[in-house]
């Protein structure tokens, strides 16, 4: 009995520990308001890779929901989090530039 | 000679059996973005400055796995004592490479969950050695729940 429930319990563990949130809400193309600094185009593609484009280059990335935020992980070991407003909506923070505002398009 | 119930309580199988389950899951846990995430991981460990650039890349390759197979083996009880003194002797290594940065000054985040974490402080010394002292527990008093003994029960019968 003390067995079964401890491989319950380890099991259960497990598919936590490897449980994500579905993100495909989030898929699309986001961009910074025409008034803003700088040019960001943002593509979140369905199989969890994406784009960023700026008017100087394109960086591809893969990108993951966790919780709030998302993660835009680049191939040379960057990681960029932003916060997800009401999924329309993306608040980038950028070392050395600032905050950045992506609308949904 | 009885024992007093606090040590009794604190010395008890099913304590170690808990702590055998958290520390394995732990690392099962901890293993998981660093294998999804590799060249994140080789950014945090080039960050401590502690290791040779040669070994940057073949330890963030090599250590979440070794990382993995420890936590799985603690959990399932299979070889359960070198892996708890192995992932202990991992626990004392991570916890000497923070204390280093600590007094370097160095503002790096842990790295041990993730790529963004909270800069490391002395409160990470603190939970690393709090996790040593459980692997030590792990070590003396986890006689239960062993995947081994199972099997070699079957051998002896067999034989």
């Amino acid at each position: 009995m003390l067995r079964l429930l401890c491989l319950g319990v380890t099991s259960l563990a497990f598919f936590l520990i490897t449980a994500c949130s579905d993100p495909s809400h989030l898929v699309g193309k986001y961009q910074s308001p025409s008034e803003a600094e700088h040019f960001v185009l943002l593509d979140l593609q369905p199989n969890g890779q994406g784009t960023w484009e700026t008017n100087f280059d394109v960086v591809s990335f893969r990108w993951k929901q966790r919780g709030g935020e998302i993660w835009l992980h680049t191939r040379t070991g960057g990681v960029i989090t932003g916060d997800i407003v009401e999924a329309t909506r993306l608040k980038v923070d950028i070392p050395g530039v600032g905050v950045i505002v992506l609308e949904r398009q | 000679m009885t024992k007093n119930p606090l040590v009794r309580l604190l010395t008890h199988e099913y304590v170690a059996l808990a702590l055998r389950l958290y520390i394995g899951g732990l690392f099962i846990y901890a293993s998981m973005y660093k294998i999804s995430y590799t060249a994140e991981f080789a950014e945090t460990i080039a960050s401590y400055q502690l290791v040779p650039y040669w070994a940057v890349n073949v330890l963030s390759v090599f250590m979440p796995w070794f990382e993995l197979v420890c936590g799985v083996l603690l959990i399932i009880g299979f070889r359960a004592k070198s892996a708890v003194v192995l992932i202990g002797g991992m626990l004392v290594m991570f916890t000497i490479a923070v204390v280093v940065n600590l007094l370097r000054d160095s503002p790096i985040p842990c790295g041990c969950f993730s790529s963004v974490e909270d800069p490391i402080s002395w409160w990470t010394v603190v939970r690393d050695l709090i996790w040593v002292a459980m692997t030590v527990h792990i070590y003396y008093f986890d006689k239960i729940l062993h995947l081994e003994n199972h099997f070699t029960s079957r051998i002896e019968k067999i034989a």
